[in-house]
């Protein structure tokens, strides 16, 4: 870990992303007090909780494989948090209804673990972090686990749940759609450093970082220097020069990365005009179903360049050996300092 | 058809028959042999055993082949057999008593811990199956003893100034039965223990679990089959122990399987001891149902469903 600081407010879905090993999962752990930061501190409500052990601190945490306790039932399980503070049978039987209302599994009550489902658990494990009212909740990566349309109703249902609820949540994922679609604010890691703390959209069309631009959407990266001379502002990557809108941060001479999202990318059997047009052929046919990617070779960039069109539209039948024309706006050319 | 047909095909299904029935019946010996083995070495002896107890005892051996309750009333009759075969069943529970916490202790820190060691750990338990119990608690004598490891050390620190007497006593025997039975707690624990999931422990301490609440709440109901198991083990073996009374223990600790063996061996009173056998064998079993009916009903409150 490598320097990390980031706030959070109260009521937030945080999102944290990024690849396996980045430090998200670490930092979880750090906020949950299952692991010692060697430096720093961590503080809620100004609280500092740096030295509080995990059974001290008041946050809950969803398991990336739920941690359900096998041998209690789901009503055991939800009223687990509030058994250890001390709360009454009353209390505990009201805690558990409520979240068994909120989660949508009323009646599951004596049911054991294993006779549930993976996307009941799931919901058993998110009710169990929140029944004790807790200032902070912590998830793991929690819907890894369950199958693509599970994970997208899940999706909502977390949203929904956190919303009805509230509570603070900061949530990990290697999901970048999971990270954009349900998070207010978004963090970037990258190889225990913070890379961007942004908000989704922001973070999407601004990347600050050649990695958070890399990592969010699909794009084609070409490295190149930037320039700013008589022709205005223009990036050199290899004998050809792109046309790009002003950067604040970004001087001549300074090496750039420029990513061309496939979705802004526009392509066309006819020649197209404007700047940063180059004819191609297409050398490969990514299907997806919903949209196709196509890499094409473009001779004057020396390189081929991803590009997608929607199911639908008279792009999306192009096939291999086809030529096209390439052509991508200055305003939607995306270039960082690298 | 000319008769060679008749008589090859014939003969042929003949064959088919038999190879048929065959498979048929080794199809029904396939498991019947294990059933078989269990008739023989099991059940067989233990029916001999109570066929025997209700036998009459001749003279230099011999066995009277008439139905008599002579043996049982024998037993009813002299309170020194009662009072034997109680202290087997309670050296049987103290053992037990003991060997628990700290098999317990082992078997869960080995199963918790991740240090480079484990296998290591790990195989000096198992390692001591390997060596025959006569030899192991023989070994104790020389630890034990007047002259002893224990006693030697305790002399040259200075600590006492005559050597205890530690061999052919209850404490000497006890250390050598709880020593030589810990690994029967040991390793059904440290197996429980390591099935239990980590993040499992980490869930109910984020939940406000400290330590201590989150052993009780977890760790313990989800190990209980394997104390269960170290347990039965430990309980079945210390109360019938033969080896550790004769070695290690004193005239003051007579246990009922010596007690038996020299009626059988000595005597040459081989109804009595089938009587004294079977006896001590009902006991145990009742006492081990009647556990195991209680600690599955725990673990049915509990709710291991598993």
């Amino acid at each position: 870990m490598d320097d990390v600081s980031f706030d959070v407010e109260e009521g937030e879905f945080v999102t944290v992303v990024g690849p396996s090993g980045c430090g998200k999962t670490t930092t979880l752990r750090m906020i949950a007090g299952l692991e010692e930061p060697t430096s720093g501190n961590i503080r809620i409500d100004g609280e500092d909780i740096t030295s509080l052990p995990a059974f001290e601190r008041d946050i809950g945490v969803v398991f990336q494989d739920y941690a359900l306790f096998p041998h209690k039932t789901v009503a055991e399980n939800i009223a687990f948090g509030l058994k250890m503070r001390g709360k009454s049978e009353a209390e505990q039987q009201e805690a558990v209804d409520e979240m068994l209302r909120i989660i949508n599994l009323e009646g599951y009550d004596d049911e054991y673990p294993h006779e549930c489902s993976g996307g009941e658990q799931q919901r058993v494990a998110v009710a169990r972090a929140l029944a004790f009212d807790p200032d902070l909740v912590l998830m793991d990566e929690p819907l890894s686990n369950l199958d693509k349309k599970l994970r997208q109703s899940m999706r909502t249902e977390l949203k929904r749940i956190q919303k009805e609820t509230g509570v603070t949540t900061i949530y990990v994922t290697h999901n970048q759609t999971e990270a954009l679609s349900m998070g207010d604010h978004l963090i970037v890691m990258n190889n225990g450093r913070l890379e961007q703390l942004d908000e989704p959209k922001s973070a999407y069309r601004e990347p600050s970082t050649p990695f958070v631009a890399d990592f969010l959407g699909q794009s084609t990266r070409l490295d190149g220097v930037f320039k700013q001379n008589g022709s205005g502002p223009q990036v050199r990557v290899g004998n050809v020069d792109l046309t790009v809108l002003e950067r604040p941060d970004v001087e001549s001479g300074d090496d750039v990365a420029v990513f061309l999202r496939n979705e802004l990318v526009r392509l066309s059997e006819s020649e197209l005009e404007g700047d940063n047009t180059f004819p191609g052929s297409i050398r490969d046919v990514d299907y997806q179903g919903s949209d196709v990617n196509f890499f094409v070779d473009l001779p004057a960039l020396g390189t081929s360049v991803q590009v997608s069109a929607v199911n639908g539209t008279p792009e999306a039948a192009l096939t291999e050996g086809d030529d096209v024309w390439l052509q991508v706006a200055a305003k939607d050319l995306i270039y960082v300092a690298s | 058809m000319s008769t060679p047909n008749t008589s090859v095909g014939a003969e042929v299904s003949r064959i088919k028959n038999r190879l048929a029935e065959h498979r048929y019946l080794r199809l029904l010996v396939a498991p019947g042999v294990g059933l078989l083995w269990v008739t023989f070495f099991l059940f067989a002896p233990l029916g001999i055993i109570v066929l025997f107890s209700f036998y009459g005892a001749g003279e230099y051996g011999a066995i009277v082949q008439e139905f008599t309750l002579a043996n049982y009333e024998r037993f009813v009759a002299n309170p020194i057999y009662h009072t034997i075969i109680a202290k087997s069943f309670g050296i049987g529970v103290v053992t037990t008593l003991i060997v628990l916490p700290l098999g317990y202790s082992l078997g869960y820190f080995l199963a918790r811990s991740d240090t480079k060691y484990k296998p290591l750990l790990l195989g000096l338990v198992v390692v001591q199956f390997w060596v025959p119990i006569i030899i192991r608690t023989y070994a104790w004598i020389s630890i034990l003893g007047r002259r002893g490891v224990v006693n030697q050390i305790l002399m040259m620190g200075s600590i006492i100034t005559e050597p205890l007497q530690l061999l052919y006593t209850m404490h000497g025997m006890l250390i050598g039965l709880v020593v030589s039975l810990m690994p029967f707690m040991i390793l059904p624990v440290y197996s429980a223990v390591s099935t239990i999931d980590d993040d499992i422990i980490q869930a109910a301490k984020t939940l406000g679990a400290s330590d201590a609440r989150a052993f009780y709440e977890v760790t313990l109901p989800l190990s209980w089959p394997g104390v269960v198991s170290g347990i039965l083990f430990t309980f079945i073996i210390a109360a019938g122990a033969f080896i550790a009374p004769q070695l290690l223990g004193g005239p003051g600790e007579r246990m009922i399987a010596p007690v038996i063996a020299d009626v059988f061996l000595r005597d040459f009173n081989w109804p009595f001891a089938a009587a004294l056998s079977l006896i001590y064998f009902l006991l145990i079993g009742v006492s081990l149902y009647i556990f195991t009916r209680k600690a599955d009903l725990e673990e049915a409150l509990e709710g291991t469903a598993l």
